[in-house]
């Protein structure tokens, strides 16, 4: 007798539902796609207990005739999907037709839905996949859904449902990457009763991200778009500041359906390559439009996966575009001083011995006014007020005047009255200070303002307060003759147009030798030393293999391998001007290279590899005093390069502190 | 102890050993120079890093009592230098060493001099006998050649090989190998030492220094495969051996050449340093075409520009090209007398050039390959 037996359609069903319903998130995925194929321009989306108890979706779309309400609930029943050709070009979200079969197999559904010209709605109510009678009922033009008691009849997966919060969590992840695909779509989400987001339909993909992940990203994004062929690719990346530990903050989407591809993802992490530092990952909304022949949605139950036609030409697309939008935008990190300092601000200015009633109530940062509106309105009202006016008279000629310096000044707090009686020390040379509105005719009216402006800096704790006399240099570093100070032998601090740069010495150099090197190699033949006895390197299998069959492309590079037998490679020859190196430390460091690279590694990176080596070795180094003119030298340097922005390790190589950050740090604005 | 010292024999002793003297040391006594007046066996002046250790006869020592004493080098160095007196009394008692000339004094702590390790005297009675000359030139030959750098073979010093009727030395950073071999004589037959002994760099440059007439006879033996004695005039110089392997290195030299190209030291020298001008960390590379009477030298390094030298050579065979890291051929060429006859073996491109002199001297170059 025969073992093997067809199981029943609720078996079935529930075995799709173990591959499409994995959580009340999938239940959120689906109900929400659905929505969006049937034209909705207004969803709600509301969960109890984290979607456990309940899921609702409802939507303004088409809607269904009552005819079509008991099939839609059949496995493999769909409106999306005519016959095999059309699998080919889904240009809807779903088009299996399993989910709602899959979804009303495990839970309580009700669905109450009416097409826009039909006189009534109708509903209908399934528990467990046995669905009852189709009746009648009011309802507005659209679609609702409800999902109760997500796995009730199946305790084993229930126990697998993490708690209330997290499977919120889940819910929510799957709103944002929805709402972000869909910017058009007016969504709504609530939560235990509660508004977690009213998202009214905005034309951009930025006030979305901006509600998700905050005003400070969304300001730091760079658009991008492109189009190559019929692959045309649209959105923003984050500026090189803004990273993730992982690559959470990855969004891409093809074709309005958020998906993952390990390919691209890599694209992202190259087009970064050296922005970024060592285990930080970029973070980056991304649309790709292919048409629906060049790329397969039907490889993942989820559809969370695609496959492209042609790899590699998105692949190579999505880099290119990137890297000219890096090249052509400004890339300095801006210090996020404002956040970190208050607390050491609070701590080290009170340690002065002024007037009593600073203590404790130093304004850190943007406090200023809240602090003096606490400590009595006096100069609040008579100071403040003309001060502002004498800035604001003086100012406007000067801005006319082409130096567009401080209009962050404007209309600053007046410094506390116990500033002005702060021991001298830190009194610097006023007349250098206003030397960049020397010729104009405000000159004169600025002095008493902005020796105030001095004192009140003297209030700066230790190194910042340093930095500031090197308020004359010139702007953005660019003209005439720079000046910049070394602190700890190993930052330069210089003045920029609009505030100041801290520059990591090492950082710098190694980015502009690196760039020369570059250039030079680009330009010449790589020469290699034979060695006189061949070296044997032992590796690991992998990464012996991985070498060996880069062997080609090493060879160009001037390091020429052959196998030895086993894990053992033979070292014949090296390039030169890693001749220092030791061809095992060498061979190591590129095996290691090759092997953690996913793609095979082009022979332009493999010559960026080499030559951080080269790069990183020359350089100077923390902690090496520089002469004034080796610091200008090196400044002066910074702008044949490229990307001076980072080092070719990734790290930064410059932190800006604008002007309005220190104004707002001395409380001042 | 008691001792009226020469000044100009003191110092020049101290001038040698100072030299091994460590700037800093775990064991602090390693900081100073120990001397030892003794009537029967001389003075001695000695220091050591306890790897290279030196005792170095001190000269016109007039000795009241004998004894040991120790001497810290920094101020002992000043006090010799600056002093203009022909004499100097050095006098220890219980708590003080006090240096006096004719018109200063200098009272100095001092220390149990029996701390100071001891460095090994020349106790072999066989070992070989070379001329200071002879020595020299190979250390000179071979010690630039090395790699301090190596991990993996003993490429820090220079190996040496001893036979009845000659001493080689062989130097090699793993690109070049330098290999000279100057005639010796043995006294009471000692045995071959077990191993590749190498010399380490630092006591090379120590023996090298204490060569000074040509024509004296030199004495060094391999004492227990781990260290090797040099007993010169006026010093006896210890040093411990490197260990590792040294590589084989009889392997390098090609088997069938192709062209023997007769050259001359000075004049190719020139013609390389000339070349070597617009060359670059990245772009070393000096091109070499050998054909009918002409050598042409080439370079061209992207930023700096390039250079073009010819060179007359009384060559007849096949035009043969090959380039070289030009540093690597001065550095040998360094150490020749310009008029040395040297011949060029070549087989191609790609494989090891070899250059010779008549007296015994062979260096191994690889070449530089461009590829692209």
């Amino acid at each position: 007798m025969g073992v093997i037996r067809q199981l029943p359609q609720s078996v079935v069903n529930q075995i799709a539902a173990g591959e499409v319903v994995e959580r009340p998130s999938s239940v959120v995925k689906e109900l929400l796609e659905n929505a969006i194929d049937a034209g909705a321009t207004r969803v709600d989306v509301s969960v109890e207990r984290g979607g456990k108890d309940l899921v609702r979706v409802a939507d303004n779309g088409l809607g269904m005739a009552p005819d079509d309400l008991a099939l839609a609930f059949q496995p493999h029943a769909t409106s999306k999907l005519a016959d095999v050709e059309d699998l080919c070009r889904v240009r809807t979200l779903g088009f299996r037709g399993e989910a709602l079969a899959a979804i009303a197999e495990v839970s309580r559904v009700r669905c109450q839905t009416r097409q826009a010209e039909a006189t009534e709605g109708s509903e209908i109510t399934i528990e467990a996949g046995i669905a009852g009678p189709i009746k009648g009922c009011g309802c507005p033009t659209g679609t609702v859904m409800e999902v109760r008691n997500l796995f009730f009849n199946t305790p084993v997966r229930r126990t697998f449902l993490k708690s209330d919060t997290t499977e919120a969590g889940h819910v929510a992840e799957t709103f944002a990457r929805i709402a972000l695909a869909h910017p058009e779509v007016h969504l709504t989400f609530r939560s235990g009763g509660k508004i977690v987001h009213d998202l009214p339909p905005v034309t951009g993909m930025r006030e979305r991200i901006a509600i998700f992940f905050g005003r400070e990203l969304a300001e730091s994004l760079l658009w991008v778009e492109s189009r190559l062929d019929n692959v045309s690719l649209w959105g923003y990346v984050a500026h090189p500041s803004q990273s993730r530990s992982s690559n959470k903050g990855q969004f891409l989407f093809v074709g309005g359906r958020y998906v993952r591809d390990r390919s691209l993802g890599h694209a992202l992490g190259e087009a970064y390559r050296g922005l970024l530092m060592v285990g930080r990952n970029p973070v980056a909304f991304l649309h790709l439009e292919v048409p629906p022949e060049e790329v397969d949605v039907n490889v993942h139950p989820t559809k969370i996966e695609v496959r492209f036609r042609d790899p590699q030409r998105v692949y190579s697309h999505l880099l290119s575009t990137l890297r000219q939008t890096f090249l052509s935008s400004d890339l300095h990190t801006r210090l996020q001083a404002a956040q970190d300092q208050p607390a050491e601000a609070a701590v080290t200015i009170p340690s002065r011995s002024e007037p009593s009633e600073t203590d404790g109530g130093f304004p850190g940062r943007a406090g200023a006014a809240a602090t003096a509106a606490g400590r009595g309105a006096t100069y609040e009202l008579t100071a403040r007020a003309p001060d502002r006016q004498t800035v604001s008279s003086w100012f406007e000629p000067g801005r006319a005047a082409a130096t567009p310096t401080i209009p962050d000044s404007v209309g600053r707090v007046e410094p506390p009255e116990w500033s002005r009686s702060l021991p001298g020390q830190f009194q610097f040379a006023a007349a250098d200070t206003f030397d960049e509105f020397g010729g104009s005719a405000a000159a004169q009216a600025t002095s008493p303002a902005l020796s105030r402006d001095v004192s009140d800096s003297s209030s700066a704790p230790g190194e910042t307060a340093s930095a500031i006399r090197q308020r004359h240099a010139d702007p953005e570093l660019a003209a005439g003759p720079l000046k910049a100070i070394q602190v700890h032998d190993s930052y330069l601090i210089a003045e920029t147009k609009d505030g100041m740069m801290v520059i990591d010495q090492h950082a710098l150099h190694e980015r502009i030798l690196y760039e020369e090197l570059r250039q030079r190699v680009a330009a010449g033949k790589v020469e290699s030393q034979g060695l006189l006895v061949p070296e044997p390197v032992h590796l690991s299998a992998d990464e012996a293999a991985a070498i060996l069959e880069h062997r080609e492309l090493l060879a160009e590079l001037g390091l020429d391998v052959e196998p030895f037998g086993g894990d053992t490679v033979l070292v014949r020859s090296t390039p030169v001007m890693l001749t220092h190196l030791t061809p095992e430390r060498l061979v190591r460091d590129l095996a290691e290279h090759v092997h953690t690279q996913p793609i095979p590694p082009s022979r332009d990176a493999m010559v960026a590899e080499l030559l951080h080596m080269v790069a990183c070795k020359a350089a100077v180094k923390a902690g090496d005093k520089l002469s004034p003119e080796e610091i200008e030298a090196l400044l002066e340097r910074r702008h044949l390069v490229a990307d001076s922005h980072h080092c070719p390790h990734g790290r930064p190589t410059a932190l800006v502190f604008t002007k309005a950050e220190l104004e707002k740090q001395f409380g001042r604005i | 102890m008691r001792a009226f010292c020469n000044r100009d024999g003191l110092l020049s002793a101290f001038a040698m050993v100072s030299g091994v003297v460590p700037a800093r040391s775990p064991k602090p006594i390693l900081q100073n120079v120990k001397l030892i007046v003794d009537e029967e066996d001389g003075s001695v002046l000695m220091g050591t890093d306890l790897e290279v250790g030196i005792r170095h006869r001190v000269l016109g020592v007039r000795i009241e009592q004998p004894g040991a004493v120790i001497l810290p080098t920094v101020h002992i160095g000043s006090i010799l230098r600056t002093s203009g007196d022909q004499e100097l009394e050095i006098i220890t008692d219980d708590d003080h060493l006090i240096v006096r000339g004719q018109h200063a004094e200098f009272t100095l702590p001092i220390e149990d001099a029996s701390l100071f390790p001891e460095v090994p005297d020349f106790a072999a009675t066989s070992y070989h006998v070379i001329p200071a000359g002879n020595l020299k030139k190979l250390i000179r030959r071979t010690i630039f050649a090395t790699d301090l750098e190596s991990a993996r073979y003993a490429l820090g010093g220079v190996l040496i090989e001893l036979t009845a009727e000659s001493i080689a030395m062989v130097g090699t950073d793993g690109r070049r190998l330098a290999r000279m071999v100057a005639t010796a004589a043995v006294e009471n037959d000692p045995p071959a030492p077990a191993g590749t002994p190498v010399i380490p760099v630092k006591a090379l440059k120590l023996i090298e220094r204490n060569l000074v007439d040509d024509e004296v006879l030199v004495h060094l033996a391999i004492q227990s495969g781990t260290a090797v004695l040099v007993r010169t005039e006026s010093a006896v110089i210890y040093s411990r051996l490197v260990e590792g392997r040294f590589p084989r290195y009889q392997d390098v030299f090609p088997a069938n050449i192709e062209v023997k190209i007769p050259l001359e030291a000075g004049r190719l020298r020139l013609a390389v340093e000339q070349a070597s001008i617009v060359t670059s960390d990245e772009s070393r590379g000096v091109d070499f075409q050998f054909s009918s009477g002409v050598l042409k030298l080439s370079s061209q390094a992207a930023d700096v520009g390039s250079s073009h030298v010819d060179l007359p050579i009384t060559y007849e065979g096949k035009p043969v090209g090959i380039t070289f890291d030009p540093r690597y051929l001065i550095d040998a060429l360094k150490t020749l007398d310009d008029a040395t006859p040297v011949t060029a073996e070549l087989i191609d491109s790609k494989n090891a050039a070899v250059f010779k002199t008549t007296d015994h001297y062979t260096y191994v170059v690889m070449p530089l390959t461009r590829e692209r």
